[in-house]
């Protein structure tokens, strides 16, 4: 019984220790600048087009990348409902970095969810799971042939199935954030950015979007 | 004398009731964030103190974490030590809240399930601190304290036992 309660008590607190010790999320100190001005995100030199795909809404309506969106700013990440890590701290912190910027420039972004797991996401759980982060992200979803073809035209790539244990499966997928600025792709964010950065170049690219 | 006699006499009947409480938060606590780990990630990353990948790993960790504390303080095993580590925790939480606060987050701070972003003075720091100051003091009370009623750690005797030290 006390070595049982004694390892507990030792997992406990390197737990906590380990969490405590980490770095905080802050910019680091060896990041080269952007020459575009972005503190956390990477411009790209050539920027990437936004796909002239539809797909389906979570409310079964059909959504055109390119047209649709009729705000100015559109950030696009790939991802699925069933994803156990990434998925969720990068939709999460675009929720808080969202948050944080001015109601006048987050009106001017559309946050957009495309499932790379179509098979087990349908629109109600893709809904469920978006509302978590911000009721106002879409989620799209679709054919995963068209998916992978919008995902290939912004440089995201999506693996095929990989079988858990558990019997289930997951899906190996890019993680990046990609900012367009009038559909035009014109920085990524990789997981992991601060908050900070991510807030900074929101409004960054709504203010350039003007 | 008569009056420490009283205190000696009820000392083990109030540490039940604070293993039971402390014990019940922990479980209902932990058991809400397992069925839904997703936000508990999510939870973690909205303080804004740890990097994905530790974000990660202490959101699935910590529920399993919680629930164990929980099973252990209503059973009443190694309460002393269980006990510790149950205000280990708390003071972690608290400084988590504390921190947020301080730093004008707005967030819930995900501690029975839920937990990201909220709106702007719709936080709840005030009362999540009180509450866990509140649980830590019933942590601190079984830590000098351990000796209860219904516990495995006085079944050998059927009465309440001394914890080990």
């Amino acid at each position: 019984m006390g070595i049982a309660a004694w390892s507990l008590f030792s997992v406990v607190v390197l737990v906590l220790i380990s969490g405590c010790i980490a770095a905080p999320s802050g910019p680091s100190g060896q990041r080269i600048a952007d020459p575009a001005g972005y503190t956390g995100g990477s411009s790209l030199p050539e920027p990437y087009s936004m796909p002239e795909i539809s797909l389906t809404d979570t409310s079964g309506r059909p959504y055109n990348l390119a047209t649709t969106p009729s705000q100015p700013v559109t950030l696009l990440f790939f991802g699925y409902t069933h994803c156990p890590d990434i998925c969720v701290a990068v939709l999460s912190d675009v929720a808080l970095a969202m948050q944080r910027l001015s109601a006048a420039d987050r009106d001017q972004i559309q946050v957009i969810f495309v499932t790379t797991d179509p098979a087990r996401d349908k629109e109600k759980q893709i809904r469920r799971y978006l509302d978590r982060f911000n009721p106002s992200f879409v989620g799209l979803t679709g054919p995963l042939s068209m998916i992978k073809r919008a995902a290939t035209q912004v440089g995201v790539d999506i693996e095929g199935m990989k079988k858990l244990p558990s019997g289930g499966y997951e899906v190996g997928h890019s993680a990046q954030v990609i900012g367009f600025r009038r559909n035009s792709g014109v920085v990524l964010w990789t997981p992991g950015t601060p908050i900070v950065a991510l807030k900074h170049d929101f409004a960054l690219l709504v203010e350039r979007s003007r | 004398m008569a009056t420490e006699s009283r205190l000696a006499a009820a000392a083990p009947w109030a540490s039940t009731g604070a293993r039971l409480v402390l014990g019940g938060v922990f479980l209902v606590a932990g058991a809400l964030k397992i069925i839904d780990p997703q936000s508990a990630v999510a939870a973690v990353r909205a303080y804004e103190l740890l990097p994905v990948s530790m974000a990660t790993i202490v959101g699935w960790g910590q529920p399993f974490v919680e629930v164990a504390l929980g099973v252990l303080l209503l059973a009443g095993i190694a309460t002393r030590i269980v006990a510790a580590a149950s205000g280990l925790l708390l003071v972690i939480f608290i400084a988590a809240v504390v921190s947020a606060a301080v730093r004008g987050l707005s967030i819930d701070c995900g501690c029975f399930g839920g937990g990201g972003p909220v709106p702007p003075g719709q936080t709840a720091y005030g009362i999540e601190i009180l509450r866990d100051l509140g649980l830590l003091l019933l942590a601190l009370w079984l830590v000098w304290q351990p000796s209860s009623r219904f516990a495995v750690d006085g079944l050998a005797t059927g009465r309440p036992r001394k914890a080990a030290r």
